[in-house]
């Protein structure tokens, strides 16, 4: 989850959103190169020491004009990489239906026997000790770690959002609408993210909570769950 | 081919790939599996043969359609009227009522 005034990413749990922060970090630093130069420019012009009396500017025209496209390559080639990266089909694992309602997710496994069940944010009133105020549910997603996880996003009533930022994913939930993700959690933990689609009184109040674990804990989770 | 089936049907894990529908929006893979089931189902009544490989289908569309989709019969439509039996499910019961063509 966030820490309290945050401001980079959360440490990312998937291989995209692994890349997503390393690309992240080379745009920023592009776009920090140039905001230095302008900056530069600017104070030159400013202290009156980018003056000049020439009327041909054909070689300043080129390098003013080469080097933008230059940088323009270097942020389109990593960017389409994770673009394509992000479509690549890894047959999934696991089918998780994640359907959200005003104000809460409903979750099902069907793959095997029919698992479902909702999760309602945990009130402040009830939190344990230790435990973060609005993102805690009553009933966590678990799923297994390392292994390709297809979700299939839906809403029965108005649109919602379903995100979870360490994991780098982010799909609407569309009423009629079946919307596919996917994602591999790199380590065993547990996400949090929240609803991402204005949906009414209760949009802050409908978190989202992932548990990710060894394939033994969550095949004993589901028995669990299944009795 | 029978064998095969039966094998697939053992080592299911989830719903394959499906080129047919490799984009975000998966509406259609459910609506068709669905289809294709009962269709499978009716076909292989008819012939008198086994409908084991008609359980394919029935696994991936439990896999991909929300429960309350099947429960509610909303999947028994043409793929254009989906929404309309989604939202409208007194307009369901008119439909149900004008003749189709017949699922061959």
């Amino acid at each position: 989850m966030a820490n309290h005034s945050q401001l980079g990413f959360q440490d990312a749990s998937s291989p995209i959103m692994e890349e997503l922060v390393e690309f992240h970090d080379h745009a920023l630093m592009v776009a920090l190169a140039i905001c230095s130069l302008v900056l530069y420019l600017l104070t030159l012009m400013l202290m009156e020491k980018l003056s000049s009396n020439t009327v041909d500017a054909q070689e300043v025209e080129l390098i003013w004009t080469i080097l933008p496209a230059i940088v323009l390559v270097l942020l389109a080639l990593p960017s389409l990489q994770i673009l394509y990266m992000m479509d690549e089909i890894d047959e999934p694992d696991l089918t998780l239906k994640a359907i959200g309602h005003q104000w809460y997710w409903t979750y099902e496994y069907t793959d095997f026997k029919d698992l479902s069940f909702d999760s309602y944010m945990t009130p402040t009133t009830d939190l344990p000790l230790g435990h973060f105020r609005l993102l805690e549910v009553d009933h966590r997603i678990v799923i297994p770690m390392e292994s390709p996880i297809r979700v299939i996003i839906t809403a029965d009533d108005v649109l919602h959002s379903w995100a979870v930022p360490a994991l780098g994913v982010k799909t609407d939930a569309i009423p009629g609408r079946l919307n596919q993700t996917s994602f591999i959690t790199t380590r065993p933990g547990v996400f949090y993210g929240q609803c991402s689609e204005i949906c009414g009184a209760n949009h802050s109040y409908m978190p989202i909570v992932v548990e990710s674990t060894p394939l033994k804990h969550f095949e004993a989770w589901s028995s669990l769950l299944s009795s | 081919m029978a064998e095969d089936i039966r094998t697939k049907l053992e080592h299911y894990k989830t719903a394959p790939f499906d080129s047919r529908f490799p984009n975000q929006n998966q509406t259609r893979n459910c609506w068709q599996n669905y289809l294709d089931f009962h269709r499978c189902e009716k076909a292989m009544a008819a012939k008198g043969a086994d409908a084991t490989p008609c359980q394919w289908y029935y696994r991936v569309y439990k896999s991909i359609c929300p429960t309350s989709w099947v429960l509610r019969g909303v999947l028994q439509v043409p793929f254009g009227s989906l929404l309309l039996s989604l939202w409208c499910p007194h307009v369901l019961e008119v439909l149900r009522d004008v003749p189709k063509v017949s699922l061959r």
